[in-house]
């Protein structure tokens, strides 16, 4: 055993100098190396911006409670060696200089916060300056709407309760500020050590408390789990799914496509070791007959060369794995200005990953070939034309289909995707291929009598299957790389209509209805636009087809959670922009009053279903409304949504104010604090902070995204690279044969640029096909949004490949055009 | 260890031995109803024209493929009885073969090439005992050139050195010299026919060279598939 092991690594290590040995060798690296710079770069790249997103937490983990945290959750949190802070939020009405305003007060701890800074405005009148930790004892931190509505400065003090603080800074943003409307209100942040002392908190006052943890990913992971089983209903552990939908909902995008990229690498790098191995396993053919002949067994052959895989996989891996770190440092060293500050170390996981992924790639694609070279039969020393005959192609395509998928589920942690680019390529491809084959025999139909062409077709006919296989592996190749471009450039182009130029940065509350012409006008005349009023009418949900609403939620629910506190109810005669109708029928445009539309998932929460009876409470009166459609909506859009839709003629009875948001350029921020003194009822909620940080986000993963897809794109070109090499041999051969009989150069080189334009064409199209046919299966599938052609890659991407390729065929044949007919021979044979 | 010597007793025995392949259009007989006894230590030569039948004889002898009918025993075995992994065995440890078109391997110095059947057996002292044939057949200064940095003569007599170096008891050689000129294929006769003498050899050898034929003590005659 031990000497067989010798044997076949010596056998290796002799075959080191030789041309396809090499091939397959730096094959295999430049695949791990791919698989190992898409893992720790995606790994990186998410975890990178999983911290950054912490941010918005102000910690790794929070939990949000109606009662003062208990002591025995601080002590668990400290054994487990987690470090924590706390925050307790509640509303108060300030009184200064005459004026009264509802604003809301958080009290924070001396480390808060724990992930993230606090930015308040600098000494200069544009700059910032950015603090780990809250106010000192004594002082407060107060947003710009609280100094412009008090009239107040900062180094002036403000009574909070029965304590007099000084304002030590303008509060401009707080890394944990949610997205909720409550939240929104003025904010004023002060040291919790003051709190008792302002005697704002009593007994029953609605305080939201919130601990904030950060540590290990495995002390976080105890703790959850420590903790959940005791939460009581109202508490809640806080994560950024379910605290930052937008944020959410853009990552989610990212993993999606990055899982992509990922996948197209992979499918990349597996087509070039396929290729290698295939040149590999045919030269090996004499050396597995010869040992056989020479007495070597079927098991000590198995035994011998799937040993020099194994090591070869292992050196290659190896070094691939040490490039592969290398390229992905490069990249976050060009992406360094794009991304978020803090740096995190590459896991040791992730590099693993790389290896193991590039072995399996070995393994799936290798397969096929390398069963073949264990089937050689000994007589092919006396006959050569004696090829090893194939496992079974549906068994052998099965198994490397099965592998792919682990590969891909497993790189991009996503069934779905995986499923439907494999099985969208398993499908397509045969059936593309087979009209390839058919196209390819019609060749023979062609009237031509130009040499060129007639070489071409020949060399194109005579090895149909071969050829078969090149336009396989060049249409695969072209499928992957157009696939992450095009789904690259939709989600970019997505995520800029998201927030566009000029997205509304401010909310306006309260709006009086007859305040409504003044308000416009004062804006109008700032040269601000504003957009859409919408009416609002303050109510809460009460009970559903006459029972309490209360014994149809689940404890922690969205329904629980919304039907604990007033709802904003507006009323709309057609489908609010950005709302799509899901089951149910829209009103009719007059008539229908007494009907109403529900958020879906609120809806589902609920078990509601169409015509069910909801009743509400506005103020002391009470409503009813019959359900008659649910709408699906984008609570991440930043837009004004509503849970509860009403049909006109339903609400106008009830006190009613507006709603509406503006975009407010930041040299006219002053044009807000004269709007404030004028209509002194108006709420302004300014959003500026939350869209920067979103609008920071979507412009680090577009940088991000295109590096990547510039990293397919040359994955993708080594392999075509590759690939034409490695068919370049026999033709080659012939080449010089021809050339010995007298073929001209022209004529060579015009029919090696139509057998490679051929080859180019037929792949570029089979391509295009599969990629808009897995456009459309992921748009309709997985991606929001429809499916839309690109005629412009119709005409392009087939006339690109037969371009391409027909060069990189050229460019191969032109040592052999230069030499004379016999020398070419004389180095070919020798070869 | 070396292998035992077959003394007396027949080398390879043939009855009723004849092939046929089936292609989608035909089947095609190859060889039909050959019959012949060798003795250990004979050496005879399969001659014949083209696509009489040669090779694939040879290929039956030597175990490397399976007739249609009748037997080989080769070494006192039973061919037919045996499945590829016994054939294999037993090629192992009885059979040594010379090709016309050399087989050498491409990626390994000439040394490297003839310790291969004896690294293949677990042998020790397989680069001392190939360099003693490589000197034994002149090419004691090309130990470590690949064989595109030699000639086709010197080629051939690696290959030689290949197949004696385990001591076979048969030789099977396949036009041994049908890659050569005269003078050089001639020069390769005389080390085949000396080492086949010195190590008491059963050879088999398939040639189109009457003069190599003529150097065996027995000829066989094929003519269209069957014995003439």
């Amino acid at each position: 055993m031990k000497a067989r092991f010798w044997f076949s690594l010596r056998l290796l290590w002799r075959e080191r100098r030789v041309s396809d040995v090499v091939i397959l060798f730096w094959a295999l690296v430049v695949a791990v190396s791919q698989s190992t710079t898409a893992s720790v770069f995606t790994d990186r790249l998410e975890r990178m911006l999983m911290q950054q997103g912490t941010e918005f937490l102000a910690a790794d983990l929070a939990v949000r409670s109606a009662r003062v945290i208990p002591a025995t959750w601080l002590e668990q949190a400290t054994a487990l060696g987690l470090s924590h802070s706390q925050t307790h939020e509640f509303a108060s009405v300030l009184l200064e200089h005459d004026t009264l305003l509802l604003t809301r007060i958080k009290a924070v701890s001396q480390n808060y916060p724990l992930r993230g800074v606090l930015d308040v405005r600098g000494s200069e009148p544009e700059s910032s300056q950015s603090y780990h930790q809250g106010p000192a004892d004594g002082t407060v931190w107060v947003d710009g709407q609280v100094l412009a509505t008090l009239k107040l400065k900062p180094g002036e003090s403000l009574q909070v309760g029965e304590r007099s603080l000084i304002i030590a800074h303008e509060l401009l943003n707080e890394p944990d500020q949610a997205m909720n409307m409550a939240s929104l209100a003025p904010r004023v942040l002060m040291n919790a050590a003051d709190l008792a002392t302002t005697g704002l908190l009593q007994p029953g006052s609605h305080i939201e408390h919130r601990l904030q943890l950060t540590g290990p990913p495995s002390a976080l992971d105890a703790f959850r789990g420590w903790l959940g089983p005791q939460l009581l209903p109202g508490e809640r552990l806080l994560d950024l799914r379910q605290d930052r939908p937008d944020f959410d909902s853009v990552l989610q995008q990212a993993r999606h496509y990055l899982g992509l990229i990922s996948t197209a690498v992979m499918l990349m790098a597996g087509v070039a070791v396929a290729l290698a191995t295939r040149r590999y396993a045919v030269r090996q053919y004499d050396q597995a007959a010869l040992l056989r002949c020479l007495g070597c067994g079927s098991r000590a052959l198995l035994g011998i060369y799937s040993l020099q895989l194994l090591v070869m996989g292992l050196l290659a891996g190896s070094l691939g794995v040490g490039v592969g770190w290398l390229m992905q440092e490069g990249l976050f060293a060009l992406l360094r200005t794009g991304l978020p500050r803090q740096s995190v170390p590459v896991s040791l996981s992730a590099l693993t990953e790389g290896m193991l992924t590039g072995l399996l790639i070995l393994a799936g694609f290798a397969l096929p070939a390398w069963s073949r070279l264990l089937r050689v039969a000994p007589l092919r020393v006396l006959r050569r034309e004696l090829e090893p005959s194939p496992v079974s192609t549906g068994s052998m395509a099965a198994i490397t289909l099965a592998l792919a998928g682990v590969l891909v589920g497993w790189q991009t942690r996503d069934t779905a995707l995986a499923v439907t680019v494999l099985g969208g390529i398993g499908f397509g491809l045969p059936l593309l291929a087979g009209l390839a084959y058919v196209l390819l025999a019609m060749l023979r139909r062609l009237p031509l009598r130009d040499a060129g062409w007639h070489l071409a077709c020949r060399a194109l006919l005579c090895q149909r299957l071969a050829s078969l296989g090149q336009i396989v592996a060049f249409s695969l190749t072209l499928t992957v790389m157009v696939l992450s471009y095009r789904v690259g450039h939709d989600l970019l182009a997505r995520w800029q209509q998201r927030l566009p130029e000029g997205t509304p940065n401010h909310f306006v509350l309260n709006l009086f209805p007859d305040q409504r012409e003044a308000f416009q006008t004062a804006l109008a005349d700032q040269g601000i636009r504003l957009n859409r009023l919408y009416p609002v009418v303050r109510g809460r949900l009460v009970d559903v087809n006459g029972s309490p609403v209360q014994t149809r939620i689940a404890p922690d629910s969205q329904a629980e959670q919304t039907t604990r506190r007033e709802l904003n109810l507006t009323w709309a005669a057609t489908v609010p922009d950005d709302n799509r109708l899901s089951e149910g029928r829209w009103w009719p445009a007059t008539g229908g009053a007494g009907e109403a539309s529900v958020e879906h998932k609120l809806a589902a929460s609920l078990g509601l279903r169409l015509g069910d009876t909801l009743g509400f409470t506005v103020g002391a009166s009470r409503l009813t409304a019959t359900v008659t459609s649910f709408r699906t909506l984008d609570w991440s859009s930043l837009k004004p949504n509503f849970f509860v839709v009403f049909s006109p003629g339903t609400l106008e009875p009830y006190p009613v104010t507006y709603l509406t948001s503006f975009y407010l350029p930041p040299d006219q921020r002053t044009a807000l604090n004269a709007l404030v003194q004028r209509f002194p009822n108006l709420t302004p909620v300014d959003i500026g902070a939350v869209l920067r940080q979103l609008q920071g986000l979507l412009s680090q993963l577009a940088t991000a995204t295109g590096y990547l897809w510039l990293f397919a794109v040359v994955a993708g070109g080594l392999v075509l690279c590759a690939a034409v090499a490695m068919t370049l041999d026999s033709r080659r051969h012939e080449a010089a044969l021809l050339r010995a009989l007298g073929a001209s150069r022209a004529v060579l080189l015009r029919s090696h640029l139509l057998e490679f334009g051929i080859l180019g064409g037929v792949a570029g199209c089979m391509a295009l096909f599969l990629a808009e046919s897995l456009l459309y299966l992921l748009h309709s599938r997985l991606m929001e949004g429809l499916w839309q052609p690109d005629w412009r890659w119709w005409i392009g991407l087939p006339l690109a490949s037969t371009l391409v390729l027909a060069g990189l065929g050229g460019l191969g044949l032109r040592n052999l055009l230069v030499q004379p007919p016999l020398a070419a021979l004389r180095n070919l044979n020798s070869g | 260890m070396q292998p035992p010597k077959l003394s007396g007793n027949p080398a390879v025995i043939a009855t009723q031995l004849g092939k046929t392949v089936t292609t989608t259009e035909q089947s095609l007989t190859i060889l039909s109803a050959i019959n012949f006894s060798i003795n250990a230590g004979d050496t005879v030569a399969i001659i014949g024209e083209s696509g009489s039948g040669k090779s694939t004889l040879l290929g039956l002898l030597a175990g490397l493929d399976t007739p249609t009918t009748g037997s080989v025993v080769l070494a006192g075995h039973d061919l037919t009885r045996l499945d590829e992994e016994a054939r294999t065995r037993l090629r192992s440890e009885q059979v040594g073969f010379v090709f016309q078109s050399f087989q050498l391997l491409p990626g390994m110095t000439a040394l490297e090439n003839v310790m291969l059947p004896l690294e293949l057996r677990n042998q020790p002292g397989a680069r001392a005992e190939a360099r003693r044939l490589l000197e034994r057949v002149g090419l004691g200064s090309r130990l470590q050139h690949t064989p595109r940095q030699l000639s086709g003569g010197e080629q051939q007599r690696v290959a030689l050195a290949r197949a004696f170096v385990t001591r076979p008891a048969i030789l099977f050689a396949d036009e041994p010299t049908g890659n050569l000129d005269r003078q050089t294929g001639a020069r390769i006769s005389d080390s085949l026919f000396e080492l086949n003498a010195e190590q008491a050899t059963t050879l088999i050898l398939v040639t189109h060279d009457a003069s190599l034929a003529a150097r065996c003590n027995r000829t066989i005659q094929l003519v269209g598939g069957v014995m003439a």
